[in-house]
């Protein structure tokens, strides 16, 4: 059975460099060898107890529990100086307040315009938002992101039957070529019958009314925000110029 | 003669002294302000975030609802269905107690991973790519088509505080493929230091449809978020 007798050479001699009494120094071996396994089964072990019970225990968020993990103290934040900042000018705060409680909310992603007034939502509206492609001028000069911005702005003035002037961006994309004349690039009636002025960006942003009343709840604008005919009625009716728009 | 200038001078002194004597009893200690009510600490940052014209986040414990928030305005609302806080532990033991967490400021809010917008590449001139009227066949993707969610995220923020958040159900739009943040093997190697350990973790689960919108609407850059009891 000891591997030592069928080793190489004559059955029954002794392995070359092993003395012959008491063949101690083979047990020796035999000995480290399961010390080796044993410790290698006991890390394995260990290894496996230590990767199951590591890991996150959850606890319920109880009142009880919420009520004792409170901060305490007042919260004193710091500038970049390090001196505390001062408190907020209650007269900032007052005027955040929308006029009439009337404020627009634009969710871009979901295609939706929520008509606020004194704090309930009085329409939801399925618009188009900004398609976010981007266009690159063939001259490779310029570059347009068809993003609907987001933030607060304000409707800073309304216009009945809109008309709109194409920018470059148009007649590059459609691939026509640009008018030389100012004149020629108003186009009537692509705003239908209003257009709410947000302002931003090089030509601002608008709520506006569109033809394309097939792609509403999708997003297919330059950045500006396209409302169905009647939506758009009652949104030019509510919204006074001053009345917030968030667009997240 | 020199006896009446000391008497008048005694007499001034003693004057000088009863003027500067204190009024009335001592005044004990003034005692310190009272500490605020919860909801009342944060009341002044609100307001400055308010003001900054910046996109904030709330999470409000009790209500289960995590807020996107501007101006003092809730644009947002998503509704959680569970919030628990997981504790670390290793070899069953939990760790100590995270300490107080709730009604304070979480600084640098930001999600993890990032979201990554599939934007489309408009080619000049190519017509049949360009939505018109009349044109039924070109229905160009929606942002939620473009905006791939993974089923499990985390809005991380300093201090290695962070908010898993489980999506119950289907995705709706894109899905995005990641590693499970939450998996026993990430936090096996977070144990041995392999990999970042949170401190504070709180595991909420959401409806798939909120949680997406949440993923999708979340505002750029690092934010800073209200912890309400």
């Amino acid at each position: 059975m000891d591997f030592l007798d069928s080793a190489p050479g004559s059955p029954g001699r002794p392995l070359p460099g092993f003395d012959q009494p008491g063949k101690r120094k083979p047990w020796i071996f035999r000995a480290a060898a399961l010390l080796l396994l044993l410790g290698t089964v006991g890390l394995v072990v260990l290894g496996g107890l230590f990767y199951l019970s590591t890991g996150y225990g959850l606890r319920k968020l109880t009142p009880a529990y919420v009520s004792g993990h409170l901060v305490q103290g007042p919260l004193v934040l710091t500038d970049d100086k390090g001196d505390p900042l001062p408190p907020p000018d209650p007269k900032a705060l007052a005027k955040l307040a929308p006029k009439g409680g009337v404020y627009i909310v634009i969710d871009r992603v979901h295609n939706r315009l929520h008509l606020f007034e004194e704090g309930k939502n009085i329409l939801t509206a399925v618009i188009s938002a900004g398609a976010g492609s981007i266009l690159d001028d063939p001259s490779g000069k310029r570059k347009w992101v068809f993003d609907t911005p987001t933030g607060r702005f304000f409707v800073k003035s309304k216009r009945e039957n809109p008309t709109w002037t194409a920018p470059d961006w148009d007649y590059i994309e459609s691939g026509e070529p640009m008018p030389r004349n100012y004149a020629d690039r108003v186009q009537e009636g692509m705003l239908g019958e209003y257009a709410l002025d947000l302002g931003g960006g090089p030509s601002g942003y608008m709520i506006h009314g569109t033809l394309y009343t097939r792609l509403l709840g999708r997003n297919v604008s330059h950045g500006c925000i396209r409302v169905g005919r009647d939506d758009l009625r009652i949104i030019w009716k509510k919204a006074p110029v001053g009345t917030p728009v968030f667009m997240y | 003669m020199k006896k009446l200038m000391m008497f008048v001078f005694l007499l001034a002194l003693s004057l000088l002294a009863l003027a500067g004597k204190p009024k009335g009893k001592p005044q004990p200690a003034q005692a310190p302000p009272p500490p605020p009510a919860p909801g009342e600490r944060l009341a002044d940052e609100r307001g400055r975030l308010a003001l900054s014209n910046q996109f904030y986040l709330e999470l409000a414990v009790g209500a289960r609802e995590i807020r996107i928030c501007h101006s003092g305005i809730a644009v947002a609302t998503y509704k959680l269905d569970s919030l628990a806080i997981a504790y670390p532990r290793v070899f069953w033991v939990a760790r100590q107690d995270a300490g107080p967490w709730v009604d304070d400021v979480w600084f640098n809010a930001h999600l993890d991973p990032p979201k990554d917008v599939k934007r489309v590449r408009i080619v000049p001139g190519d017509t049949s790519t360009i939505p018109t009227p009349d044109k039924a066949d070109v229905i160009p993707p929606t942002l939620e088509e473009l905006t791939p969610v993974p089923p499990v995220f985390v809005i991380r923020c300093d201090g290695d505080r962070a908010i898993h958040l489980h999506l119950e159900g289907i995705v709706p739009g894109a899905v995005m493929k990641v590693t499970d943040p939450h998996s026993r093997w990430h936090d096996f190697l977070a144990a041995l230091k392999f990999r970042q350990r949170d401190a504070l973790r709180l595991t909420a689960t959401i409806p798939s449809a909120e949680g997406a919108a949440l993923f999708r609407s979340f505002p750029d850059g690092k934010l800073d978020l209200l912890v309400l009891p």
